[in-house]
């Protein structure tokens, strides 16, 4: 594990950016949702969306993706300018970027192994391959007996799981994550916690988090994956490991704090102390 | 009925998929949902409006011989003869032109209502209404047009 200190925003010194949103507007008819959003997220690092509901969270997280366009701004992702691509250049770029809904979107109509396989199925990767990777992303949620089974089937939490192995499955560079852990219950929630962790920590993704419940941010910015232990575990006081998770809160679609967790406790701003608090 | 059956089915199903994001996420998964999803049902419904044409003929032809024979007292070979001999080449292109057109307009109309569903399922439900009056409505207007158009093409335009 890379030695460095809690704090993580920026603090390892990566100098790539992988998502970048410079001055970014979007309105629907009279609702101004995003009023000038500009961030970065560096190469590794787990950034995690604060705000109220209907503060534009999972909105910056579709525009990411270049699954809507914003009214003015610019949006980078892993170098290339999706506010500007046509649907079809999209297309490729989505390849390289994984993404968990914030209800799951499992296709209804087919079983769990061929949700996880469906991206691999359309690049028509060979079969035993597939069934292979498949196991294998399935295993690294703990579900590879769910194999057969239909979305349906599934409780909320094992349909979080199989949707984030239905975005890791191709092992992209960076994971937009939705709200996994919204409407479930503590020990489900950091169950989902810990697999972010996991992917955050052994397969060095970048990720874009956006979430309700602060104890799910604060675990992810206090905590580290042991992989040979298979578990999670806080980082004890003095150990200087770098948990590369940062925080940004928005408000009236504006970004009012963009930093590490110590930065954040440390924050003067009311609003900012009553939402945390 | 086709454009109630279906044009409803396929704005539902299609609207569905949109409320619960999975169309974001074919999008996301780097799939266009208009290859994926639209064009298989509208080449099906079209290739298959086409036979159930010739199936609705054929029933409706039986059904006009067994009332004939049965209720009518006719003779079976003069039902036959006198169907085939009323036949004519204006009537079968007609026929099996339109459903290709209409089987068209069935599923777009279905397809674009669907993937144009907001709202969560009352927008489902919406969409679907939507879907089956437009579908209904576009196939009415349609039909006087292409009627007229085949009517001019075999020279019956008075």
């Amino acid at each position: 594990m890379p030695e460095a200190s809690t704090h993580g925003a920026g603090s390892n010194g990566a100098s790539r950016v992988v998502i970048s949103f410079e001055d970014v507007w979007l309105s629907f008819e009279d609702n101004h949702v995003l009023r000038g959003i500009s961030f970065e997220l560096p190469l590794g690092e787990t950034k995690v969306f604060f705000g109220i509901a209907g503060s534009g969270k999972s909105t910056i997280l579709k525009l990411a993706l270049g699954l809507m366009k914003p009214d003015k701004g610019r949006i980078t992702v892993l170098g290339e300018e999706v506010s500007s691509m046509r649907e079809e250049d999209l297309f490729e770029l989505r390849r390289k970027v994984g993404m968990v809904f914030q209800e799951s979107a499992l296709f209804d109509s087919l079983t769990v192994e061929d949700n996880v396989a469906y991206r691999l199925r359309e690049e028509h990767v060979p079969e035993d391959e597939i069934h292979k990777r498949v196991v294998e992303a399935l295993e690294f949620v703990e579900l590879a007996h769910t194999l057969k089974k239909f979305p349906s089937e599934l409780s909320g939490g094992m349909r979080r799981r199989v949707a984030i192995a239905r975005a890791i499955i191709t092992k992209p560079d960076t994971i937009l994550y939705d709200s996994p852990t919204g409407g479930l219950d503590p020990i489900t929630s950091t169950r989902i916690i810990e697999l972010v962790v996991k992917q955050r920590d052994v397969s060095k993704t970048s990720a874009l988090l956006v979430t309700h419940r602060l104890q799910d941010a604060f675990t992810m910015a206090t905590s580290y994956f042991d992989v040979k232990a298979n578990e999670m575990r806080p980082v004890k006081p003095g150990d200087h490991r770098d948990t590369n998770t940062s925080f940004l809160i928005l408000r009236d679609g504006k970004v009012i704090f963009d930093g590490s967790g110590p930065e954040l406790s440390r924050t003067q701003d009311e609003y900012i102390q009553e939402y945390i608090s | 009925m086709v454009a109630g059956r279906n044009a409803s089915g396929m704005a539902s199903e299609l609207g569905s998929m949109k409320v619960t994001e999975q169309i974001d996420a074919m999008r996301a998964l780097g799939t266009d949902p208009t290859k994926k999803l639209v064009t298989p049902r509208v080449v099906s419904t079209v290739v298959m409006m086409f036979f159930l044409t010739i199936i609705s003929d054929l029933v409706g032809l039986t059904g006009g011989w067994i009332c004939a024979t049965l209720l009518l007292g006719l003779d079976s070979s003069q039902y036959w003869s006198q169907a085939y001999q009323n036949l004519v080449n204006e009537d079968v292109t007609m026929g099996l032109v339109k459903p290709l057109i209409f089987g068209f307009i069935i599923a777009t109309v279905g397809c674009y209502y669907g993937l144009s569903t907001k709202g969560g399922t009352q927008g489902v439900g919406r969409a679907t209404t939507q879907a089956v009056v437009a579908a209904s409505v576009l196939i009415l207007v349609v039909d006087f047009f292409v009627t007229r158009l085949i009517m001019a093409w075999f020279g019956s335009l008075v």
